[in-house]
C-alpha cells in the first residue's frame, strides 16, 4: 500500500514540478491574455451601456493599445487619444468643404495621408503612432461624413467617444490589475547593461579571433542605447515620478553612450598594436587597463576615482620606461612606439573619465538619489535621423495606396468600396515605420483572413443564441483569445493583429443582434482587397531592404562624419553619436552580419564612430593651441578628412594620411592633439578597403 | 444644472467638463501626493489613484445631479 502512495506522491510532485515550471515560463502571457479579455469586455459592457454605435472601434482600441507592460499602455494611449483628435478635426474640415465633390475630397484626403505616413517615418515610437492615427482616422471617419453629411457631427462624435473609452477601459486595467511598472524595468535594465558592460570590457577572451563577435557586441549596444531611449520616453507618463528620473536616465545613456564609443576605439588600438607585434606597448597598456576595469567591478566606489587620479603619473612613468627600453635595443627609429603609446594614453585617460562618469550617473539611479552631484550634469541630446528617401517613398506608397483603392472605389461604385479603401490606408500606414514591412503586411493577410472567418462563426452560429450580456462575451471570448495569443507568440504576431482587427471589424457586435451574410462577405471582401492593394504597394515601393537604400545608409553614414568636421562645436558630440547610432536603429533590428552588405554597413558604422569621433575631440583640442602654424595643418587635415568622406577615393585617401602626416610632424608637443592625429591615422589604414572603393562591393562605392 | 451645455454650438454634456475637471484636480492631488511622498503608505498606488478619481468625480457628480 505505503508504496502505491509513495509512487502517487512522486507523481504528484512531477505535476507540481511540472506546472511550476509551465507558470514560470506562460505566466506572463496568461496574465496578458486575461488582461485583454477583461478590457475588451469592459469595452463592450459600457458601449453597450451607453448606446454606441459601434463597441468593435473600442474593443480595437483596447487591442492596439494594451501592451505587455502598464506604462506602455499609458504613453500609448495618450499619443492615440492626440492622434485621433486631430484626425477627427481634419475629417470633419475636409468633409465640411468638399462635400460636392468627391474628387477633390479623395486628393485633399490623399495629401493628408502622405502627411502624416511622412510624419510617421521621422518620427520615433508612439509620436510616430499618434501620427498614423491622425492619417488613417481620416478614412475611418471623413469617408462616412462626407457620404451622409448631415451625420458628419454625429459620426466624428462617436468615434471619439469609442476610442476614448477603449483608452479608459485599457489604462484602467493594466494600471490596477498586477501592473508591472515601466519604471523597474527600466531599473533591470540600467543593471543588466551595467553588468554586461562591466564583463564585456574586462576583454577576458581578448585576441583577434573573437573581433566578429566583439564587432556584434559593439552592435549591440548600439542598439541598446535606442531601445533604452524608447523605454525612457515612454516611462515619463507613469507617475510624477518619472519625470525626476527621466533626466537622470537621460544621461545616463548618455554617458553610456560616449563610454561605449571609447572603449571601441581603445579596442581597436590594442589589436593594431597586436597585430603590429608591439608586444611590450600592449602589456604595459594593458596592465594599467585591466587595473581600472578590475576598480570597476569593485564593491568600493572609490576606488575607480583613485586608479583614475593616480593615472597620469603611472602612465608617465610607464612611457619613460618604454623609451629607455626602445632605445637600448635600437629599433622603432621613427618613435611610432611612443606615438602608439601617447595615443593610447589619451584614450585611457578619457576612458577612464567617462566609466567614472558613468558609475556613479548609475548609481544615483540605483540608487533613487533625488539629486545628482552638479559635475555630472552632461548636456545630453538625443537626435533622431532618418533618411529622407524613406520618407517620400513611405508617403508616397500611403498616398498612392489611398488613390488606387478610392478610384477603384469610385469606377465600381460598390457599396464596400470604403472598406477597401479603410483597410488599404490602415495597412499602409500602419506597418510603415515597421523594420520588415512585407513580412508583416503577409502575416497580417492571413490572419486577416482568418479573422473574417472568425467573425463568421461567432455571428452566425454562437452570437444568434445570445440572450444576454454574459452570453454576448461567451460568444466572443474564444475567438479573442486565439487572437491574443497569436499575439504574444513572437513569431505569429502579425497573424494575430490580423485576427483581432477583422474579428472586431466584421463580427457585427451591437445591441441588438443583426446578421447579414452579403453585407459581411461584402465587407470582407472589401477589407480583404484593401490589403491585398496594401500589401502589393509594400512589395513595389520597399524602401527598407533594398540595396539602393543600404547604399543611402552608407552615404549618410558619411555625411555624419563630414558634420562632424564641419558643424559649429557646441553639442556636437551628442548630436554626432545619437545621430550615427539612429541612423542604424532600424537596420539593426533585421540584419544580421552574414550578409555581405550588411558587414560593409557594420564597418562603415565603426569606422565613421570612431574617426568622426577623433574628429571631434581633435577640433575641441585644437581651440587650446596657440600655435598658428599647427592650427593652420590639424585644419587642413580635417579638411581632408570632410573631402575624403564627402566621396571616398583612393587619392584623396592618400592626401588625407599626408595631411595627417604632416600635422603630426608639426604638432610635436601637443600630446593630446598628436594622440587624436594618430588615431585617425590608425583607423583610416585600418578601413583601407571601405575608404578606397572597390568594384566588387556595390554598397560603398560611389555610383 | 443643465445636463447639456452648448460649446461653440455643439452640445456637450455637463458630465463630461466635470469629468475633464476631475481629471485635472486628480493630476494635482497626485503631484503634491508623489512630492510628499505619501505613495509610500499605500498598498497599490495605481489603485489609490482609481478609487481617489472615482471619489472625486462620484462626489461632484452627484453634488451636481442629486436631484
Amino acid at each position: 500500500m505505503s508504496d502505491i502512495a509513495s509512487s502517487r506522491n512522486h507523481w504528484l510532485d512531477h505535476l507540481k514540478h511540472a506546472a511550476v515550471s509551465w507558470l514560470e515560463g506562460h505566466g506572463q502571457d496568461l496574465l496578458y491574455i486575461s488582461k485583454i479579455l477583461l478590457a475588451t469586455m469592459l469595452a463592450l459592457g459600457l458601449s453597450l451601456l451607453f448606446d454606441l454605435s459601434k463597441p468593435g472601434t473600442a474593443m480595437v482600441t483596447v487591442i492596439i493599445v494594451l501592451q505587455p507592460r502598464s506604462g506602455l499602455v499609458l504613453a500609448k494611449g495618450f499619443y492615440r487619444f492626440i492622434g485621433t483628435s486631430v484626425g477627427v478635426i481634419m475629417s470633419i474640415i475636409l468633409a465640411a468643404s468638399f462635400t460636392q465633390q468627391p474628387i477633390l475630397f479623395l486628393v485633399a484626403g490623399a495629401c493628408w495621408v502622405a502627411l502624416c505616413t511622412a510624419g510617421s517615418t521621422i518620427f520615433r515610437n508612439f509620436q510616430s503612432y499618434a501620427f498614423v492615427l491622425a492619417g488613417y482616422t481620416l478614412v475611418i471617419v471623413g469617408l462616412p461624413a462626407a457620404l451622409q453629411p448631415d451625420q458628419a457631427f454625429d459620426i466624428a462624435m462617436t468615434r471619439l467617444a469609442e476610442v476614448m473609452l477603449g483608452l479608459l477601459c485599457a489604462g484602467v486595467v493594466s494600471d490596477v490589475l498586477f501592473p508591472k511598472r515601466l519604471s523597474d524595468v527600466l531599473l533591470l535594465t540600467v543593471r543588466k547593461r551595467f553588468a554586461d558592460f562591466k564583463t564585456f570590457i574586462a576583454l577576458d577572451d581578448a585576441g583577434a579571433s573573437s573581433r566578429p563577435a566583439r564587432e556584434r557586441m559593439v552592435l549591440r549596444f548600439a542598439g541598446e542605447v535606442i531601445a533604452f531611449e524608447a523605454l525612457r520616453t515612454s516611462s515619463v507618463f507613469e507617475s510624477a515620478t518619472g519625470h525626476l528620473q527621466n533626466l537622470q536616465l537621460r544621461q545616463l545613456n548618455h554617458a553610456f553612450m560616449t563610454a561605449s564609443t571609447t572603449f571601441h576605439s581603445l579596442d581597436q588600438l590594442f589589436g593594431r598594436l597586436q597585430k603590429n607585434g608591439k608586444q611590450s606597448t600592449l602589456d604595459a597598456l594593458l596592465m594599467e587597463y585591466q587595473a581600472m576595469v578590475r576598480a570597476l567591478s569593485s564593491q568600493d566606489r572609490t576606488q575607480l576615482a583613485q586608479v583614475r587620479s593616480g593615472l597620469p603619473q603611472r602612465l608617465a612613468a610607464l612611457q619613460r620606461g618604454l623609451a629607455a627600453s626602445s632605445i637600448g635595443k635600437g629599433i622603432d627609429s621613427d618613435g611610432s612606439h611612443l606615438l602608439d603609446f601617447d595615443s593610447a594614453t589619451e584614450l585611457l585617460v578619457r576612458f577612464a573619465d567617462e566609466l567614472q562618469i558613468y558609475a556613479r550617473i548609475h548609481a544615483v539611479v540605483i540608487h533613487a538619489e533625488m539629486h545628482m552631484p552638479d559635475d555630472l550634469q552632461l548636456p545630453a541630446r538625443y537626435v533622431t535621423r532618418t533618411d529622407p528617401t524613406m520618407v517620400v517613398t513611405s508617403a508616397l506608397r500611403a498616398a498612392i495606396g489611398f488613390g488606387i483603392s478610392s478610384l477603384f472605389w469610385i469606377e465600381s461604385g460598390w457599396v464596400s468600396g470604403t472598406d477597401a479603401v479603410a483597410m488599404a490606408t490602415v495597412v499602409s500606414a500602419l506597418f510603415a515605420a515597421a523594420p520588415s514591412p512585407t513580412q508583416v503586411v503577409r502575416q497580417f493577410m492571413i490572419g486577416a483572413v482568418l479573422g473574417g472567418f472568425f467573425g463568421f462563426l461567432s455571428a452566425y452560429y454562437l452570437q444568434s443564441r445570445a440572450e444576454n450580456f454574459t452570453m454576448l462575451c461567451f460568444s466572443l471570448i474564444p475567438f479573442i483569445t486565439i487572437g491574443a495569443w497569436l499575439t504574444t507568440t513572437r513569431k505569429y504576431s502579425g497573424i494575430g493583429t490580423g485576427v483581432l482587427l477583422f474579428f472586431f471589424s466584421y463580427a457585427s457586435i451591437g445591441s441588438s443582434y443583426e446578421f447579414d451574410i452579403l453585407t459581411l462577405l461584402n465587407g470582407m471582401t472589401g477589407g480583404l482587397l484593401g490589403v491585398a492593394i496594401a500589401s502589393v504597394m509594400y512589395q513595389i515601393i520597399d524602401p527598407s531592404d533594398s540595396r539602393w537604400i543600404k547604399r543611402r545608409l552608407a552615404r549618410a553614414l558619411r555625411r555624419q562624419v563630414v558634420e562632424a568636421c564641419n558643424r559649429p562645436l557646441p553639442g556636437l558630440a551628442g548630436r554626432f553619436e545619437s545621430g550615427t547610432r539612429d541612423l542604424l536603429s532600424r537596420f539593426a533590428v533585421t540584419h544580421s552580419l552574414d550578409d555581405q552588405d550588411d558587414r560593409d554597413i557594420m564597418t562603415w558604422l565603426l569606422s565613421v564612430l570612431e574617426i568622426g569621433r577623433a574628429v571631434i575631440q581633435l577640433r575641441q583640442e585644437t581651440l587650446h593651441v596657440t600655435d598658428p602654424q599647427a592650427h593652420d595643418k590639424i585644419a587642413q587635415s580635417v579638411r581632408s578628412i570632410a573631402h575624403l568622406f564627402a566621396s571616398p577615393s583612393q587619392p584623396r585617401l592618400r592626401a588625407a594620411l599626408d595631411a595627417v602626416l604632416a600635422a603630426v610632424a608639426v604638432c610635436g608637443e601637443l600630446h593630446a592633439v598628436l594622440a587624436n592625429l594618430h588615431l585617425m591615422r590608425g583607423a583610416m589604414l585600418e578601413r583601407v578597403t571601405v575608404l578606397t572603393p572597390a568594384e566588387t562591393s556595390p554598397i560603398t562605392s560611389e555610383s | 444644472m443643465p445636463r447639456e451645455i452648448a460649446l461653440f454650438d455643439a452640445l456637450i454634456p455637463t458630465l463630461l467638463l466635470v469629468f475633464i475637471g476631475c481629471l485635472f484636480l486628480q493630476m494635482a492631488i497626485d503631484w503634491v501626493f508623489t512630492r510628499l511622498g505619501l505613495f509610500r503608505y499605500v498598498w497599490h498606488p495605481s489603485l489609490f489613484r482609481i478609487a481617489l478619481f472615482f471619489c472625486i468625480f462620484g462626489g461632484a457628480g452627484l453634488l451636481l445631479h442629486a436631484v
